[in-house]
């Protein structure tokens, strides 16, 4: 009888501390984003110097990530910080610049990674014309109109890098955006600087 | 969260106290299960913050000190070589610089050559950076680089791309003309060898807008300020700057050379030689140059030659202003110029200086649109409130005027235009005093009103003008100009942009379909002053409603409709004409309205061959007409939307017009390779030196050898320099593609997971206990 009771707990329990991990990651995206901000802003306001080094702005001490940038969409009235790592840890708190791509603000596309069912589930909402605004840690304002949308297949797909050509925004998440399970499908939004 | 920091489940706990344990560990597992992955980033905050500040390796001081610049810092043609501490620069030393400028009217076709030298003993990699003044582009690139020849030319994005990858490849020097920022050109240059000299020339258009009647030409000539830790000092002429040029003289204090913050500049400065063929298109009031001592010689009235009184050191930028004199009638210029078959035409329209009816304006309706979304919020909207209280002021009795506000949603002042009168306006400036910046931007419905619905009488023969004011993102673009093209009708709509990031392309496209004009206001202490120079413009306008008479078939005219002319301001109209019409065309007449009388503007066209006085075939009108060709290509591509048929289409003729004219644009870019040098065919005369000829259109004079100068560096900034050229055999540079991160944590599925599994063992639970208590 007692056998059946603990296997019952054990369930019961295994349960509980599946669903506080899963519960966790919007928590993190919620929680991350403050103090994200916090330290993005003061590492604007640092002089030009000072901002460069990435293992001084840690938004804390064994974060592996730092925050490099800020990306609005003025029409969804929605805001993320961006940080300098697409890692699996950094993407559970904000959204990531591939840092294998081009540097925000510079020739060639840079790509920005987020989790469709987190900090870029807005990516639903964004559609060809948009505007959307990057401040980077030059605090340069960059303004980008969306071009077009594509989804591919991250098993066969690479993105090609050039350093060269067209400051272009690329926001990558999983596709589809509501699915419960991921497949290999991604939603790249490819944005034109404007300004 | 793993499995094996699952707690212990409590062992033999008695019946009566399950449920209680069970509901607490449910409770604990969640609260565990969250906090334990959020508690790192709480403690850990104030401890990052707390060590931001130290910074190691050279301070930014010691680096300025050592005569290196970072990219902020460039504010003319420089020649940059990097060193071993990234984004800081050695500036290659200028021997020389010459620039020749010629003016058309609004045109501006400047042609810069530097000469620079390599001052290390080894080889190194250079980037040419050269600041562009808003809106102008470059469209003709030439290097020599010790004895390699250069060339740029336009190619569609993806070609350049493919010449620029092949000739890498095949090893040769090739540089993609980037983007390093909006009006940054540059471009690198590979293998300088040590000691060699490197000419570059390039040719640049750009098209000048009067400020207050005054046209002002800006040729940025200081070599890098020297770095400063307060902050931002470089653009020392401000917007409104032109209108602070009182001096009527052409002469002002000659350049002091001896300046503390030059000294270092003082060895290595280059000297500057400046000429400037002026041809306003308008008989020419005062000419002013601000900083530098000029001569001017007058060829008629409107045209003149500037030229420095001999070389100058660079250490002030060049800038030279002029207005019309004072004129009753209006003045029409044109200049043209010859490309493949067809004729270009630019015509400068200029109303007159005085008002020739004396007193009143036309009596107005004036409908203000002010954005009061969030982003306004703090500054923006105090100036913008100064603003439109001052625009209240200048109101005549005669005038009737509206006041809509908008954010989420929009609200008016008036239900319909009020008349202008003592007791209207001084509702009207309390009501803005209460005007708060709060919520969304929802621009459409109040431009629909201030164009539609707000419309007091059609019938009335007022002069109607819609002044929207906004400081940010225009979410729906397509809509809006769609809107203005419909709704127009008689009214001129003016854009106001204010702050950091308006979306200028957009607001100008808008006052472009609107028949008015776009003021960018980024200098928020600005705002009021250029408004005020705004609304004293547009209170007088001299002639509107242009248009041309039945223009003979495929004449083209651009921008169409032709915008109002306001008093001393002028406007242009471009115009080709395709080789082999049937019908010369020598004149176009435009008819137009001033007050109640009809006005007929004869706008000759030359064919090009005998040139006019002040008028004449000039550089720079075919690529002038080219590019507002594009502007309204451009223009059209946005109010179609991007999802329909007809952009390809209208991107072809982008594209194809770009290439024929040779412009860089959204589809094309400026590639530069190696050209082929051909030696001449008497190579037998081993007694001299061989001479190589030119390419085709290379200027022998701008690429002969410059004499030697002063070149020296500071022995730090020569080792950063060193150590970066001995680095740069391993770097890679351009990555290879890249996979895409995983993007989901798919916690939605884990949590229905641990929900099912609480629920299972839950139902399992109950299941065991009724059953026991059966």
């Amino acid at each position: 009888m007692t056998r059946h009771k603990r296997a019952g707990l054990a369930v019961v329990l295994i349960g509980v501390v599946v669903l506080g991990g899963a519960l966790a990651q919007p928590a993190k995206a919620h929680l991350g984003r403050g103090m994200l901000e916090a330290t993005f802003s003061a590492r604007l306001a640092a002089p030009e110097a000072a901002r460069a080094d990435a293992s001084q702005w840690r938004p804390w001490s064994w974060a592996a990530m730092s925050p490099i940038g800020e990306i609005r969409f003025p029409a969804l009235g929605e805001s993320r910080i961006i940080v300098d790592s697409s890692s699996g840890e950094a993407l559970a708190w904000a959204v990531g610049h591939v840092p294998e791509t081009s540097p925000l603000g510079t020739p060639g596309p840079s790509v920005i990674a987020g989790h469709r069912d987190g900090t870029f589930s807005l990516l639903a909402d964004v559609s060809e014309g948009d505007v959307i605004e990057v401040t980077t840690l030059a605090n340069h304002e960059l303004r980008y109109v969306v071009e077009h949308q594509v989804v591919v297949d991250a098993d066969h797909y690479e993105l090609p890098i050039e350093r060269h050509g067209d400051d272009e925004l690329v926001l990558a998440t999983c596709w589809p955006i509501d699915a419960l399970v991921t497949g290999s499908e991604r939603l790249l939004i490819r944005a034109r600087l404007i300004s | 969260m793993r499995l094996s920091e699952l707690p212990r489940p409590p062992a033999g706990s008695s019946s009566d106290l399950r449920r209680p344990i069970v509901v607490a560990a449910v409770a604990l597992g969640l609260v565990v299960g969250c906090i334990a992955s959020l508690l790192p980033a709480v403690t850990g905050f104030s401890v990052a913050t707390a060590s931001a500040q130290g910074v190691t390796g050279p301070t930014p001081d010691q680096l300025a000190d050592e005569g290196l610049v970072t990219i902020d810092d460039v504010n003319t043609g420089v020649l940059l070589f990097e060193t071993d501490t990234p984004g800081w620069f050695v500036t290659a030393p200028t021997l020389k610089t010459d620039i020749d400028v010629a003016v058309s009217g609004p045109i501006v076709r400047a042609a810069v050559t530097q000469s620079f030298r390599n001052p290390a003993d080894v080889f190194v990699e250079g980037t040419y950076v050269f600041p562009l003044p808003e809106g102008a582009t470059v469209d003709t690139l030439r290097m020599r680089v010790g004895d390699r020849w250069i060339e740029g030319n336009i190619a569609e994005k993806a070609e350049a791309r493919e010449i620029f990858e092949a000739a890498r490849e095949a090893g040769q020097v090739a540089s993609l003309v980037e983007q390093l920022r909006p009006n940054m050109f540059t471009t690198s240059v590979a293998n300088i060898a040590p000691g060699a000299d490197v000419v570059v020339q390039i040719e640049y258009q750009e098209t000048l807008m009067p400020r207050d009647g005054r046209f002002g030409l800006r040729l940025p000539l200081v070599v890098a300020p020297r770095y400063s830790t307060s902050g931002q000092q470089v653009s020392e002429l401000t917007a409104a700057g032109w209108s602070t040029v009182n001096d009527p003289s052409v002469h002002r204090g000659a350049v002091s050379s001896r300046d503390d913050a030059f000294d270092r500049e003082d060895e290595i400065r280059n000297p500057v030689d400046i000429s400037v063929a002026l041809n306003a298109g308008f008989p020419l009031g005062e000419i002013a140059s601000e900083h530098h001592v000029v001569t001017t010689t007058f060829a008629d009235d409107s045209s003149s030659q500037i030229t420095l009184d001999g070389p100058v050191p660079a250490n002030r930028d060049f800038l030279l202003s002029w207005k019309p004199d004072s004129f009753d009638e209006p003045y029409v210029a044109t200049f043209s110029e010859q490309r493949s078959d067809e004729t270009h035409h630019l015509a400068v329209l200029t109303a007159p200086t005085t008002q020739t009816n004396e007193g009143e304006g036309p009596a107005r309706e004036v409908i203000f649109v002010q954005d009061t979304s969030g982003s306004m919020f703090g500054d923006s909207m105090d100036q913008a409130r100064a603003g439109l209280l001052l625009a209240l002021d200048r109101l005549d009795e005669n005038d009737t005027f509206n006041i809509i506000e908008f954010n989420y949603d929009w609200t008016r002042f008036a239900s319909a235009p009020v008349p202008a009168t003592k007791r209207n306006l001084g509702d009207a400036a309390d009501w803005i005093r209460t005007l708060r910046a709060e919520g969304g931007t929802e621009m459409l419905p109040a431009l629909q009103a201030a164009l539609n619905t707000d419309r007091q009488s059609v019938d009335e023969d007022r002069l109607r003008q819609v002044i929207f004011l906004t400081d940010g993102a225009v979410s729906d673009e397509q809509s809006m100009l769609r809107l203005i093209e419909t709704d127009l009708n008689d009214t001129r709509l003016f854009t106001v942009g204010i702050g950091a990031a308006p979306n200028s392309y957009f607001m100008s496209a808008a006052a472009r379909s609107g028949r008015g004009s776009f003021v960018y206001i980024n200098n928020i202490d600005a705002v009021e002053l250029q408004l005020q120079s705004l609304f004293a413009k547009i209170e007088n306008p001299a002639i509107v409603g242009l248009r041309t008479q039945e223009l003979p078939q495929n004449v083209e005219i651009s921008p169409s409709p032709i915008p109002d002319l306001y008093l001393g301001d002028p406007v242009m109209v471009t115009v080709r004409v395709p080789a082999g019409s049937d019908v010369a065309v020598d004149e176009l007449v435009l008819t137009g309205s001033s007050g109640s009388e009809t006005v007929t503007l004869n706008v000759p066209l030359l064919s090009g061959e005998e040139p006019a006085v002040g008028s004449g075939p000039r550089a720079g009108v075919a690529r002038l007409w080219a590019r507002e060709h594009i502007r309204d290509l451009e223009a059209e591509r946005l109010s179609q939307g991007l999802s329909t048929p007809d952009l390809e289409t209208i991107d072809s003729q982008i594209l194809e017009t770009a290439l024929e004219y040779g412009i860089v644009s959204r589809l094309t870019s400026l590639v530069a390779v190696d050209v082929e040098i051909t030696r001449p065919s008497d190579e037998t005369a081993t007694t001299t030196s061989i001479t190589p000829n030119l390419p085709d259109g290379w200027d022998p004079a701008a690429f002969a050898p410059t004499s030697d100068g002063a070149v020296d560096l500071s022995s730090q900034a020569r080792a950063r320099l060193e150590a970066a050229a001995s680095d740069k055999q391993i770097d890679g540079g351009s990555g290879g593609p890249v996979s895409l991160p995983a993007t989901a944590t798919n916690w939605q599925l884990q949590a229905l997971l641990g929900a099912s599994l609480i629920v299972g063992g839950g139902t399992y639970l109950a299941g065991t206990r009724r059953r026991h208590n059966a």
